[in-house]
C-alpha cells in the first residue's frame, strides 16, 4: 500500500512530462487495449484554462469516489462497448512502469465492474455487458505473469537460481511427492 | 500477510489484488459514510492507505465487521449451498465531503427500433387473445357445453 505513493508521485511526474492532444471522449474503456499511455487524459481536459499559461499545469486525477461509478452517460445502457482483454505479447512489449501504471488501471476499472454488478443484483436487472470482467481479470493475470518472468529471469542473472527461496520435491510415507 | 519483527521492513505490497466495492447501504447511513464491500483479508489500515493512494479520498474512520453467508439453502441433490462471506466496511469521509449512493439504472427513452418492436408485440398478443375467446354471443361459456 505504501508503494502506490511511489506510483502516484511517477504518475505525477510523468503527466506533467506528457503533452497530450485534446480528450478523446470515445475511449470510454479505460485500461483495454488501444488505451497507451493516454490514462490520465480525461483529467487534463478538466483543467480550466488559465490566461497565461506559463507554467507547466500537472493535475493528479480529481475524481475520488466517482471511479466506483462508469461514466454517467453509460447508466441505464443495454450493453456498453469495450475493447479486447490485453495479451502477454502486448504487454511483455510494455515498460515495468507501464504495467504497474495498468495495474492500478484494471484495479479501479475491476472494483467499477464489480459494485456494478452488486447493484444490478440488488436492482434485480441484467448487468450491462458482464463480459469486461472476464476480460479485466484476464488482463490483470497476464499483467501479473509477465511481471513474475521479469522477476525470474532478473534473479537467474543475479543469482542463478529461479525461485526465491530454496525447495525440493520429497515424498511423504505414503509416497505421495510434495514440495518442500 | 508475513509477521512484522522489530526493526524488520516495511511491508510493501506492489501490485495489491485486493478489490474493494462500493454497495449500497440496506440501513440509512449518515450522510459522510459510504458502505463497502471488501476482501476478506484486508484491515482497517488497509482501506485507508487503499482509498487515500490509490482512489485520492480522506478518510476519516474505518469500522469493518465480517458477514457470514448462509450455509442452509439446499440444491437438488440436497447439499447445503454456503453463500461466500463477505467483509463490509463503513467508511467516513474526511474534510465534511458527503456521499449519496447514485441511481445506476436510470430510465432512458427508447428508441424508435424497440418501441416499434413493442408495439408490434403488444398488436400480436391481443390477436392471440382474441383469437383464443369464443363466439363472443356465449357470453364468455366454454364451447364444451352442449348446444
Amino acid at each position: 500500500m505504501a508503494a502506490a505513493a511511489a506510483m502516484a508521485a511517477l504518475c505525477r511526474r510523468l503527466t506533467g512530462a506528457l503533452r497530450l492532444p485534446a480528450a478523446r471522449p470515445g475511449s470510454a474503456a479505460a485500461g483495454l487495449a488501444g488505451l497507451t499511455l493516454n490514462l490520465f487524459h480525461k483529467n487534463l481536459a478538466k483543467v480550466e484554462p488559465l490566461h497565461q499559461l506559463k507554467f507547466v499545469h500537472t493535475t493528479v486525477s480529481r475524481k475520488g469516489l466517482e471511479e466506483f461509478f462508469d461514466d454517467p452517460r453509460n447508466w441505464g445502457e443495454k450493453t456498453v462497448k469495450s475493447g479486447d482483454a490485453w495479451n502477454i505479447k502486448q504487454l511483455r512489449g510494455k515498460s515495468s512502469e507501464d504495467l504497474h501504471k495498468l495495474w492500478y488501471v484494471l484495479l479501479k476499472e475491476k472494483n467499477m465492474l464489480l459494485t456494478l454488478e452488486q447493484e444490478s443484483k440488488r436492482q434485480l436487472r441484467p448487468m450491462p455487458s458482464p463480459e469486461r470482467l472476464e476480460k479485466v481479470e484476464k488482463s490483470m493475470k497476464n499483467i501479473d505473469l509477465v511481471v513474475r518472468e521479469r522477476e525470474v529471469a532478473l534473479r537467474l542473472l543475479q543469482t542463478g537460481h529461479e525461485k526465491p527461496a530454496p525447495g525440493e520435491w520429497r515424498h511423504d510415507f505414503l509416497g505421495r511427492t510434495y514440495w518442500y | 500477510y508475513p509477521l512484522f519483527q522489530l526493526g524488520g521492513p516495511q511491508l510493501r505490497i506492489f501490485r495489491p489484488n485486493f478489490f474493494m466495492l462500493a454497495v449500497r447501504p440496506g440501513v440509512p447511513q449518515p450522510e459522510d459514510t459510504v458502505q463497502f464491500r471488501v476482501s476478506m483479508e484486508m484491515t482497517k489500515v488497509d482501506i485507508r492507505n487503499y482509498l487515500e493512494k490509490i482512489y485520492n479520498v480522506p478518510v476519516a474512520a474505518v469500522r469493518t465487521r465480517i458477514q457470514y453467508g448462509a450455509n442452509n439453502k439446499r440444491n437438488h441433490k440436497n447439499q447445503r449451498v454456503k453463500k461466500p462471506d463477505y467483509k463490509v466496511a463503513y467508511v467516513q469521509l474526511g474534510q465534511g465531503q458527503t456521499f449519496q449512493f447514485p441511481n445506476l439504472f436510470p430510465e432512458k427513452e427508447q428508441d424508435t427500433e424497440t418501441r416499434s418492436f413493442d408495439d408490434f408485440k403488444n398488436k400480436y398478443m391481443e390477436r392471440e387473445k382474441q383469437r383464443q375467446k369464443g363466439d363472443p354471443r356465449r357470453g364468455g361459456v366454454p364451447d364444451w357445453f352442449g348446444l
